[in-house]
């Protein structure tokens, strides 16, 4: 997985922005969250991804192509990957590790059908940002025809990106969460 | 008619449901499988949904998957195409619980003919005629051997929850009849997941010949001729036409009201086939009724100009039949020519891969169903047919003719890629099925005078 690497700038060295302190403002989660779903959603990982998040710009290069990809509201860029083609194939992405050995992949869902966060309404989600998951464990519930049903990490982590919102539905093999897989992937 | 319909199958018949459901400006919805996300009919259809990995158990024969996707899309009618859950009563009861119209029979009727032995009784009671054999499912190995006794040799040993040509068994002599028992038996058990069987004789020699009903939701009930399907392989067809050839006109009208008064009996709804045996004495025995669109139905579109996908969608939205037994009519010869991903030369095995040149034919009175396109990957777990090839004219003779140079024009080529277009020729230039006097022996009859290459 070491070739293509993407070298994500500006989402974990804000401090690279010239513009300073105004980017600082935005929500350092909401552009990791993004750039997650963004690099999810790609068909093939990318040479470089570089995104400014003050006035919202996204570059995107292939090691084969010069600027593939370049818009300046992220957010379409975001929302113009589709339902059918986010998930990509069958089971989670594999895992795309960056250059310090930390691999992003998602937790996908096992079928169609309502995702929820938490064990009923109110409660607490099973999982959140920044909880770390082993395999196995519970993090959330699938409803598929009034029959609920447990959904498990395939593979431990920590969480990075909440993709599917509570109660929403979800199709076999949509991602649900990101999570980062630290040290070499096995 | 409805707003949306979501369609729970895959491969030609999946573009043909959503055809016609264009052409009724009804929206569709597909689903499917990993394996199938390149599929035609996903970017074909307003909407896809991806419903599970490759294995059918796991997406096309997912029910609890199925019906959510129609849920989240707000599909209001489910179409099942052939297969898959098409004929399964548990799918279309709980389409009806979540609120979908399952497009086919009801329930009931679809669990009842669905059993063949409880199938045999009720059309025998309608009038139909039916092969000597069992009346109930078996019950012991020494009722086996008694039936035998009284029907004769060659019987037929069939699985009650049979079908597509699979859980049955030939036995010509009386020491197999038991093992022959205890083989189908066990197979229709890993099958179907019902062991009974039931008894009747077989006929060495016989046409194999259907008739299509269409019926709607207040009682009338209506045939649209015959077709032939006697061009099979182990019970696989290969090649239907229609009207069946040498048939004597009132014979086929005998079946074919037969058939309407069967289906009225039964309280079918929707379209639906008589499957029959016509021996060499021209007795015709019913042998089954399928609660679903076939996959030849198109041979009997082109003779009668009745558009039978949209009859079925009609029908499901509560539609009458819009034609009358007396307005139908059959015009000239339909000929079609099921073209499989798979090897004759060796012994018909599936040859799945990349379909990298695709060349399909066209010209006048010549309709190609299918789903492939250049650069299609054929998927080696699912079904072998790549493209229906369907050819009209106004006598046999000619539809021989304009099949035979259609079949020519047809090309699929790739690595590993075989089909059996090149069989199919040599059936259409088979002197015994030029005169239209073959019957079901005719391609073994083929394949034993060729040595394989």
């Amino acid at each position: 997985m070491t070739p293509d690497l993407p070298a994500v700038n500006g989402q974990q060295q804000p401090s690279n922005q010239s513009e300073g302190a105004g980017a600082m403002l935005v929500d350092l989660a909401q552009v990791r969250k993004h750039t997650v779903e963004l690099l999810t959603a790609l068909d093939r990982p990318p040479h470089t991804l570089r995104i400014q998040a003050g006035a919202v710009t996204v570059d995107i290069t292939w090691p084969d192509a010069g600027t593939v990809a370049s818009d300046t509201t992220a957010s379409a860029t975001i929302g113009a990957a589709g339902r059918n083609d986010a998930s990509g194939g069958g089971g989670a992405p594999a895992p795309q590790t960056t250059a310090d050995g930390v691999a992003t992949a998602c937790l996908s869902s096992p079928a169609v059908g309502v995702f929820y966060h938490a064990r009923e309404p109110g409660a607490d989600p099973f999982v959140s940002v920044g909880v770390l998951v082993r395999p196995g464990q519970q993090i959330g519930i699938l409803e598929a025809m009034k029959l609920m049903m447990p959904v498990e990490a395939d593979r431990g982590g920590r969480i990075t990106a909440v993709l599917k919102a509570n109660g929403e539905p979800v199709e076999y093999g949509e991602p649900l969460f990101a999570l980062e897989t630290e040290g070499s992937e096995g | 008619m409805f707003d949306k319909v979501l369609i729970a199958n895959r491969g030609e018949i999946a573009m043909r449901i959503a055809r016609a459901c264009r052409e009724l400006g009804v929206r569709t919805v597909a689903v499917y499988s990993t394996e199938d996300r390149d599929s035609a009919v996903v970017s074909y259809a307003d909407e896809a949904v991806h419903i599970g990995p490759g294995p059918a158990k796991r997406s096309y024969l997912n029910i609890p998957a199925i019906v959510e996707a129609a849920k989240q899309t707000q599909a209001a009618a489910v179409h099942p195409g052939y297969g898959f859950l098409s004929e399964d009563s548990d799918f279309a009861e709980v389409c009806g619980q979540n609120g979908l119209v399952f497009i086919g029979p009801p329930p009931d009727v679809i669990a009842q003919l669905g059993d063949k032995s409880a199938a045999r009784r009720l059309m025998a009671a309608a009038g139909l005629p039916i092969l000597p054999g069992s009346h109930e499912p078996l019950r012991s190995p020494d009722e086996a051997r008694d039936i035998v006794d009284r029907v004769g040799l060659p019987v037929i040993v069939k699985a009650v929850a049979g079908g597509g040509g699979r859980g049955m068994k030939v036995v010509y002599d009386p020491a197999e009849v038991l093992s022959a028992c205890e083989l189908v038996s066990s197979e229709a058990q890993s099958l179907f997941g019902d062991c009974r069987l039931y008894l009747e004789r077989y006929l060495p020699t016989a046409r194999h010949v259907e008739v299509q009903v269409v019926c709607d939701s207040y009682g009338n009930a209506i045939h649209l001729g015959t077709r032939d399907c006697s061009v099979q392989r182990r019970h696989q067809k290969l090649l239907e036409e229609s009207p069946a050839p040498l048939l004597p006109e009132e014979m086929a009208a005998q079946m074919g009201e037969s058939s309407a008064a069967g289906a009225k009996a039964a309280g079918y709804v929707g379209v639906g086939t008589f499957e029959f045996l016509v021996d060499p004495d021209s007795n015709f025995y019913l042998m089954e009724v399928n609660c679903r669109i076939q996959v030849e139905h198109p041979v009997t579109e082109l003779v009668t100009g009745i558009d039978l996908v949209q009859e079925q969608l009609r029908i499901a939205a509560g539609g009458r039949l819009t034609v009358e037994q007396g307005e139908v009519s059959s015009r000239g010869v339909a000929l079609e020519c099921r073209i499989n991903v798979e090897d004759p030369d060796r012994s018909f095995s599936p040859s799945p891969g990349r379909i990298e040149s695709f060349v399909l034919p066209g010209g006048p009175f010549v309709r190609v169903d299918t789903h492939g396109y250049p650069g299609y990957r054929m998927p080696a777990i699912y079904d072998p047919l790549i493209a229906k090839v369907i050819a009209w004219a106004p006598t046999r003779d000619q539809a021989i003719a304009r099949m035979r140079r259609a079949l020519d024009e047809f090309q699929a080529a790739g690595p590993g890629i075989h089909t059996t277009a090149g069989f199919l020729r040599r059936v259409l230039a088979d002197g015994e099925f030029r005169s239209g006097s073959h019957d079901t022996g005719l391609v073994s009859r083929l394949l034993e005078g060729a040595s394989p290459a």
